[in-house]
């Protein structure tokens, strides 16, 4: 059964502080600081996991926030030169009228690739980032 | 021509596409019998209850669809009458500066019209609308597509009761061929301001997937492996347990899951089917 727990503890996602401990436990036979050390390793390993997603998530949630808070500012600049650009137009000259009306358009779904390319490119950031702290 | 022929002839037209062309023929012919007239002068009579239904629709709903089926039976009447250079010619009398185009008053947008446009994407769109700019500029092409509509059905209400045909109208109207080519064009902008709203309705969608699942895969980054450590963990006291060797192993296995199954809670389903094996295990363990 010893040699399946070390394997066990050498597999797991605890600290390797953590595990030295346990392991040091293991080789001295003393099951009864052993246990409850593996238990109170565990959960507290899960609660910093627990934290750490929370903290994460939050901060890409702002990140988020941000980046929709531009894309409403630069919807609203491009909406105000179309209105701009359209004031003139002569209500029968439908051609130019669809002309302007397809920049827009045009321009809005250009916004619409970069936001998305935007938070895929932060995700990856923060994915990245946070794997590598994984075990700060 | 038989009327078996005709029959057979009919059904092969519907099935290429051309059934609102069918049904125009026949609604012509269907009158054109009824009333004792010639089929020109009934040809200008279905048009114009065409677009007298429009009118209708119009001014009960304040809108019309860009997808009714008024627009198709409109241009199933015109392409069985309207032969193809004359098509064009009337698409281009539409064109600005083509000399042929009479004025449109500029639409002035009550607030009244505007909530109904915004209450049409409203109702299709399940409560979404587009940017005010776009629902204005579809109030004033909306309203401006009625006021050509009824300033046609005068010119044609006008010509109604003598003997040329449609075409033969179109013809020689160029002013009222211009706006029926207006009448098309603007349908289309309308249709084209629809279809750019689906489509950012669709990147609004999309844009809260990625949320998602950016959010899924921030908790799999931290989750998947107590997950998959703590499998494992649950099926080698499986094999302890059959060996006797369990009692000293149980405990931790309890906590942990009770601490997982806590946390996991936060994160929705992602890993519901994997806190549930792990506990169907813990069950089987503890009997």
């Amino acid at each position: 059964m010893s040699d399946e727990i070390k394997n066990l503890i050498q597999e797991s996602f605890l600290r390797d502080e953590a595990k030295r401990e346990l392991l040091r436990l293991l080789e001295l036979g003393d099951w009864q600081n052993f246990w409850p050390a593996f238990n109170q390793s565990l959960i507290e390993e899960l609660q910093k996991r627990q934290n750490r997603t929370n903290e994460v998530i939050e901060k890409y949630e702002k990140e988020l926030k941000k980046m929709e808070n531009d894309f409403v500012k630069e919807s609203e600049k491009l909406q105000n030169y179309f209105n701009e650009q359209s004031l003139n137009v002569s209500t029968v000259d439908l051609k130019t009228k669809e002309e302007i009306w397809e920049k827009y358009y045009s321009a809005r779904e250009e916004l619409q690739k970069s936001f998305k390319q935007k938070m895929s490119q932060t995700l990856q950031t923060i994915l990245l980032t946070e794997d590598a702290r994984m075990f700060d | 021509m038989s009327k078996v022929f005709e029959s057979i002839q009919q059904g092969i037209e519907k099935m290429i596409g051309r059934k609102e062309r069918v049904d125009f023929r026949n609604r012509v012919k269907d009158f054109a019998t009824r009333n004792g007239v010639n089929l020109n002068l009934a040809e200008k009579q279905i048009f114009k209850k065409y677009l007298d239904g429009y009118s209708l629709l119009y001014r009960r709903d304040g809108f019309v669809d860009s997808g009714n089926k008024f627009w198709s039976d409109l241009k199933g009447g015109f392409d069985e009458t309207v032969y193809p250079d004359l098509q064009e010619r009337i698409k281009q009398a539409a064109d600005f500066g083509s000399g042929h185009l009479r004025n449109i008053p500029p639409q002035l947008i009550l607030p009244r019209e505007l909530t109904q446009i915004e209450r049409y994407f409203s109702q299709k769109y399940n409560g979404q609308k587009p940017e005010n700019l776009v629902c204005q500029e579809v109030a004033a092409e909306m309203k401006a597509l009625q006021y050509v509509l009824n300033r046609f059905s005068v010119d044609l209400n006008g010509h109604l009761h003598n003997s040329a045909s449609l075409a033969d109208f179109l013809a020689t109207n160029q002013a009222a061929a211009a706006d029926l080519g207006l009448i098309f064009k603007l349908n289309e902008l309308i249709k084209k301001h629809e279809k750019h709203f689906s489509n950012k309705l669709a990147f609004e969608k999309e844009k809260e997937n990625l949320k998602n699942i950016g959010k899924e895969a921030i908790t799999q980054m931290f989750w998947q492996m107590p997950i998959d450590w703590l499998t494992s963990a649950v099926k080698n006291s499986w094999k302890m347990m059959q060996r006797r060797e369990l009692a000293p192993f149980g405990s931790f296995v309890k906590d942990a899951l009770s601490s997982l199954g806590k946390s996991a809670k936060l994160f929705g389903k992602t890993f519901s089917s994997s806190i549930k094996l792990l506990l169907v295990y813990f069950q089987t363990l503890k009997k």
